[in-house]
């Protein structure tokens, strides 16, 4: 006790507490606790596999773009008459835009999941 | 053999927590008691706090006991918890001097249960700030600079909470003393 803190030492009240201090009335907290702990990284492991797959598919899908934009440049296919060289530009600009916004989604997804 | 389960868990042995657990839930739970008041709500800011815990072992940098950590994370979870109620509570007045001696007699002469349920019954109709550090001086024996690392206050604060917070148990032991006997007789 702190004699020299000028706190009332009052032993009668640190036995009432030390002799009627509560228990955890829940037998089974740590076996609850530990049971969540494993589902939170058990998800945690799904997750993070999900993700290194949607990688994959987002670099695949990034070289698949890239190798349609070389053959598109070269092309003489026409579609309802137009030439697939004058739809490159637009294709191209969608395409980038939905790029970048699941580039951003997994980054974010990936930090959250860290 | 605490500083050892401490170990095995930074070096990837989850169930070496359950120990540790097992070690600091008496404890944890009553200090998160002190805040939330009731037994359901206590459990649930106790999960999240060890898992809290769990999951930020390695920020633990062995300067403090382990407990004292612990204690403040429940102390956080505990105040987040009762935020979140968003309940009124009128401002408590300052509890006035009752003759301490004779209740403190009058406690003597119950039983053991009996002198639980009254102070289980008294710390919850107190403010939460006064019942913690009630709980964490006489219960957990903290020192005052303790308490000040688990809640937050300035020590001085600290003093003030103890000197109206025993005041205050005192007055609310001898109404709760008195409202019995009226209800016996």
């Amino acid at each position: 006790m702190n004699i020299q803190d000028n706190i009332p030492q009052d032993d009668h009240l640190h036995k009432l507490f030390r002799e009627n201090a509560p228990k955890m009335p829940f037998p089974d907290f740590a076996d609850q606790l530990m049971e969540k702990i494993s589902a939170e990284d058990e998800a945690k492991e799904k997750v993070t596999s999900n993700l290194r797959l949607s990688w994959i598919f987002y670099i695949l899908g990034v070289l698949s773009g890239i190798a349609f934009t070389l053959f598109a440049g070269n092309s003489t296919i026409e579609i309802y008459n137009i030439s697939l060289q004058k739809l490159l530009l637009p294709m191209l600009a969608v395409a980038s835009f939905v790029f970048i916004i699941i580039f951003e989604k997994l980054v974010k997804a990936g930090k959250k999941y860290h | 053999m605490e500083e050892q389960y401490l170990q095995q868990v930074l070096n990837g042995n989850k169930e070496a927590f359950r120990h540790l657990v097992e070690m600091h839930q008496d404890e944890a739970w009553a200090v998160a008691l002190s805040v939330v008041k009731d037994e359901f709500a206590a459990r649930d800011v106790l999960q999240e706090s060890f898992i809290k815990a769990f999951r930020n072992l390695k920020s633990f940098k062995f300067k403090s006991k382990f407990s004292t950590w612990l204690h403040r994370i429940v102390v956080n979870e505990a105040l987040k918890h009762i935020n979140k109620q968003k309940h009124h509570r009128p401002a408590e007045k300052n509890p006035e001097e009752p003759e301490q001696n004779e209740i403190k007699d009058a406690i003597d002469l119950l039983k053991q249960e009996d002198q639980k349920y009254f102070l289980d019954m008294a710390l919850k109709q107190m403010p939460a700030a006064e019942s913690l550090v009630l709980t964490l001086f006489y219960l957990e024996e903290n020192s005052l600079e303790e308490i000040q690392g688990v809640t937050g206050y300035s020590v001085a604060k600290v003093k003030v909470l103890l000197h109206r917070g025993r005041k205050r148990l005192y007055m609310l032991l001898k109404l709760l003393l008195n409202r019995d006997i009226k209800t016996l007789y």
